[in-house]
């Protein structure tokens, strides 16, 4: 079963997807599928992007089923799903990659980035990166993931609205003005030319840490040679002080933010977002019913407490 | 240049001096090359100890080569160092194996430089030629140091002269040149742990396999582990362990062996002490004259002898040695003191010094055959093909030790040495010795341990880390672990002065970077526009300051003994190959210009 079904009671759409749930056969058991040469890659390589063997969408998406007098909304799962190697070493991580690699890296979103744009029905292309079991990353090797989907998903919708709605009442960018009011602040986690870092006052996640371009940009592809450099930085720099917060491999989930698509939407600030699910060494802060029924975060963790950890984590460049 | 008085041309002509005939055969060829042959043109043996064949006018600069390892490469001004050599009591085997020369002048070995002309010898194979500079002029000579028979001929190293205005190219010229006559072996930079600069001598088993607990759960994948000095019984005797190693150095290859690492082991393998059963069993094993075994070197307060090569039972007890290290699991040599095996002496085979020194290095090779061998204390083109690495310098130090350039520990000169033989890379894997990251136990500053660390990182030699690892704070992790990803570029050094260097690091993990290395006492002031020219133009190209990671606007201060490393970077063009699978599927594989067909390699922690 592959297809969209729309909830009218939210007003969102859910990609039912029996086909997520397999796993592909390894030739060992032990064997990474994402090292060369052992499965999705016949041969060396540095970075790819390869369509995902199980996808929850796809350019070419099965028939669906339309029911005389339906009352439900379904749709085709139209749309793309990739899987991004950040590296042919299994080793590696975000936090221990050369800064070239990760400036290749995100060359990489931008060329995915310009290609699925170029398809129609595409509205919203959505780059992420789930780092360890507790956020159910099945392999350790570094890899991210890259939805293409043929609708805004929800939380991008209320971020549209309310972008929208601060541009009416303050007559600007919210993120703009974000990074205009925290620039000073003590929650700023690190800092370059171009990008900024910060745990935000309304943080959800213990540890939860945003990303903003100084710059008014919506796309990698609208990004300078310098932008993108600054931002490999950036991203080792985070990740490299999450693995130093606890002296472990941090897990994490990077959602990476760029502006809809077909038509394309301008005024919508690039940005990124960590949201790691622990607590502290050990504990994990759980989606749970609250999180998860209202939407309402409870964060256990005082923002400005997770920014200065963090601000004086050490790490490595 | 001349020739024992005539003018550099091309031609062949001979000279007699004394009871010898040489015959010279000079042809132009990117500068001449001058082939030579020595005749022993009388009815009995002669003894050949050294003959000269030529001489250069010296300018008051000269840029001079020590022939093993630790010995400096420098700018040195002749008369000056002459001074200075003459308040050293005695020049021994380790500092030359000509010292007597060292009485009323001073040597370089293999090759030397005015400020114009360059001569280099291309090989070392049968003799050890070298450039003695005296009474303001430079002899061009070749120690030969056996008896040659009657009418016997022998070919000695070719000798290839050139006029420059490029030293650093002309040496990288001279380079390939020496490459194309030795066939080096082709072999890859290692990253690992050893024992010396934080145990020394203390090394116990204990210990050892302490920090081998912690390499292995470390988050860094080291790949050698090796066990410097301090394990032997005495030495001679390497595979008798002392006390402090109660369970043999078998034990200890599994132990290493079974993380995954490869083990390596420190011997110094052509040298005996007085104090040992070998010396005790084997006295006719050694290098001898008229008196009796020579004394090579003394170390370890004791007097060290220097096993006789030439002898086929040395040999065979040399290939024992290696044969059963191996087969304990060892796989990195590290094979010091090397200089012994090539002392002038008496021997079981009328044969040179370096023709003896290269019987056994041979026979190592042989007997190690793919293990790594790392070369310490080595004559140094004598072991072209023998080696995988070579120390490069003097041994580095927790101490600047900027004062004395005469091959003793320091900081400093040992990394001074691996800029001016950086392009000795091109013989083997350059060594320029231990990184020590600490911030305790060393009296380097923060500035000096960035230069220790960083720069053998960017010259992409043998980086092999020597600190107790639970010692290191967060910081110094970091420090240490920023430096892996500046590995695996290709660098080309400029000689700024003797002092003052800039190293242009081609597509190392961390790309194109540009360094600024100053070892004086005084900071110096540069731009990078100065510059231009050994740079690759980039689009959009801007610099940033590592660590600091701000853009570079204006002038460089680069402090006393300290580097500035400034990435090179902008517009990327990743190359990508769209391949379909047999399901369908797009696969896009994308490739930087910097990716060397092997999977890339992270270290940080």
């Amino acid at each position: 079963m592959m297809e969209l079904r729309h909830n009218p009671i939210t007003d969102e759409w859910i990609i039912v997807s029996s086909e997520t749930q397999k796993r592909p056969v390894l030739p060992k058991k032990e064997a990474c599928p994402l090292c060369p040469g052992i499965l999705e890659m016949k041969h060396d390589y540095d970075l790819t992007a390869f369509d995902n063997r199980y996808p929850a969408l796809r350019l070419d998406p099965p028939e669906i089923l339309k029911m005389e007098n339906q009352f439900f909304e379904n749709a085709p799962s139209y749309g793309k799903c990739e899987v991004i190697m950040f590296t042919s070493d299994h080793n590696s991580s975000l936090s221990r990659m050369p800064i070239v690699q990760i400036e290749k890296l995100i060359y990489v979103w931008e060329d995915r980035t310009r290609d699925l744009m170029k398809y129609e029905k595409i509205k919203y292309i959505f780059p992420f990166e789930n780092r360890g079991k507790e956020v159910g990353a099945s392999q350790i090797h570094p890899h991210g993931q890259l939805y293409a989907f043929p609708f805004i998903p929800k939380r991008i919708q209320v971020m549209i609205d309310a972008k929208e709605k601060y541009k009416r009442s303050k007559n600007g960018c919210v993120i703009c003005d974000i990074v205009k009011a925290e620039s000073k602040s003590d929650d700023v986690v690190y800092e370059n030319e171009h990008f900024i870092a910060l745990v935000p006052y309304f943080a959800r996640f213990p540890y939860e840490v945003h990303v903003y371009s100084k710059r008014h940009l919506s796309f990698f592809t609208q990004m300078t040679s310098e932008e993108k450099f600054d931002l490999a930085v950036m991203l080792k720099v985070i990740t490299s002080k999450y693995d130093a917060l606890f002296d472990q491999e941090f897990p994490y989930m990077m959602e990476i933010f760029q502006a809809p698509v077909n038509p394309i939407m301008e005024d919508f600030h690039f940005h990124i977002e960590f949201n790691p699910p622990k607590r502290d060494r050990v504990n994990v802060k759980w989606m749970a019913s609250v999180e998860t029924g209202t939407w309402a975060f409870i964060d256990p963790l005082t923002p400005s407490d997770a920014a200065k950890a963090l601000k004086e984590a050490p790490y490595t460049i | 240049m001349k020739i024992l008085g005539k003018s550099l041309t091309s031609g062949n002509w001979k000279e007699k001096v004394e009871n010898f005939e040489l015959n010279f055969s000079v042809v132009q060829k990117d500068g001449y090359e001058v082939k030579i042959e020595v005749v022993n043109l009388s009815d009995s043996p002669v003894f050949l100890k050294e003959i000269k064949i030529g001489e250069i006018e010296p300018s008051e600069r000269l840029f001079v080569n020590n022939f093993q390892s630790w010995g400096p490469c420098t700018f040195v001004k002749p008369a000056k160092m002459f001074q200075f050599l003459k308040a050293i009591p005695m020049v021994g085997f380790g500092t030359s194996p000509v010292p007597w020369e060292f009485s009323d002048g001073i040597v370089s070995d293999y090759f030397i430089a005015t400020d114009k002309e360059f001569a280099g010898f291309l090989s070392s194979k049968i003799t050890h030629p070298y450039f003695k500079w005296h009474d303001e002029i430079v002899d061009v000579k070749i120690h030969v140091g056996k008896n040659l028979k009657p009418h016997e001929k022998i070919e000695l190293e070719t000798l290839w002269i050139n006029v420059f205005d490029d030293l650093e190219r002309t040496l990288d010229i001279y380079a390939q040149k020496v490459a194309e006559l030795n066939h080096p072996k082709k072999s890859k930079p290692f990253f690992g742990w050893e024992s010396w600069y934080s145990y020394y001598l203390n090394i116990s088993e204990k210990a050892l396999l302490g920090e081998l607990e912690k390499v292995s759960n470390f988050g860094i994948k080291y790949e050698v582990f090796q066990i410097d000095d301090g394990y032997e019984a005495d030495i001679g005797e390497w595979l008798k362990t002392n006390d402090k190693f109660p369970s043999g150095l078998e034990f200890i290859a599994e132990k290493i062996k079974g993380t995954g690492i490869i083990p390596g082991i420190w011997t110094a393998p052509f040298s005996v002490s007085e104090s040992s059963e070998l010396f005790k069993d084997h006295k006719d094993w050694l290098v001898k004259d008229d008196k009796g075994p020579i004394v090579a070197y003394e170390n370890w307060n004791k007097k060290i002898y220097a096993l006789d090569l030439s002898n086929p039972k040395v040999l065979d007890w040399i290939g024992g040695l290696f044969s059963t290290l191996k087969g304990y699991g060892y796989d990195f040599f590290k094979i010091d003191f090397l200089f012994a095996g090539m002392i002038p002496g008496k021997r079981y085979l009328d044969v040179t010094p370096t023709e003896a020194y290269r019987m056994g290095m041979e026979r190592i090779s042989n007997v190690l055959g793919n293990s790594h061998i790392l070369g310490c204390g080595a004559p140094l083109f004598a072991s072209i093909g023998y080696v995988d690495s070579m120390r490069i310098g003097a041994d580095t130090s927790p101490k600047w030790n900027g004062e004395i350039d005469t091959g003793i520990a320091g900081a400093k000169y040992s990394i001074r040495n691996a800029f001016t033989r950086n392009f000795m890379g091109a013989w083997w894997i350059n060594d320029p010795d231990c990184v020590m990251a600490r911030s305790t136990d060393t009296e380097l500053t923060k500035n000096e341990r960035m230069v220790n660390v960083y720069v053998p990182a960017l010259l992409n030699g043998q980086f092999l880390e020597s600190d107790f690892l639970d010692k290191l704070t967060d910081e110094d992790l970091h420090f240490f672990t920023g430096a892996l990803n500046f590995r695996k570029g290709k660098a080309q050094v400029h000689f700024m002065d003797e002092e003052r260097y800039i190293v242009i690091t081609h597509n190392s993990m961390n790309g194109d970077i540009i360094s600024f290395v100053n070892l004086s006492d005084s900071p110096w002031g540069d731009e990078i526009e100065n510059y231009r020219n050994f740079l690759e133009k980039k689009d959009d190209e801007f610099f940033v300051i590592y660590p600091s990671m701000k853009y570079l606007k204006g002038s460089i201060e680069i402090e006393p003994h300290s580097i500035v490393i400034i990435m090179h970077r902008g517009k990327r063009v990743l190359r990508r190959d769209d391949e379909k699978e047999d399901d369908g599927r797009d696969i896009h594989y994308y490739w930087g210009e910097e990716y060397d067909g092997t999977s890339t390699q992270s270290y940080n922690r």
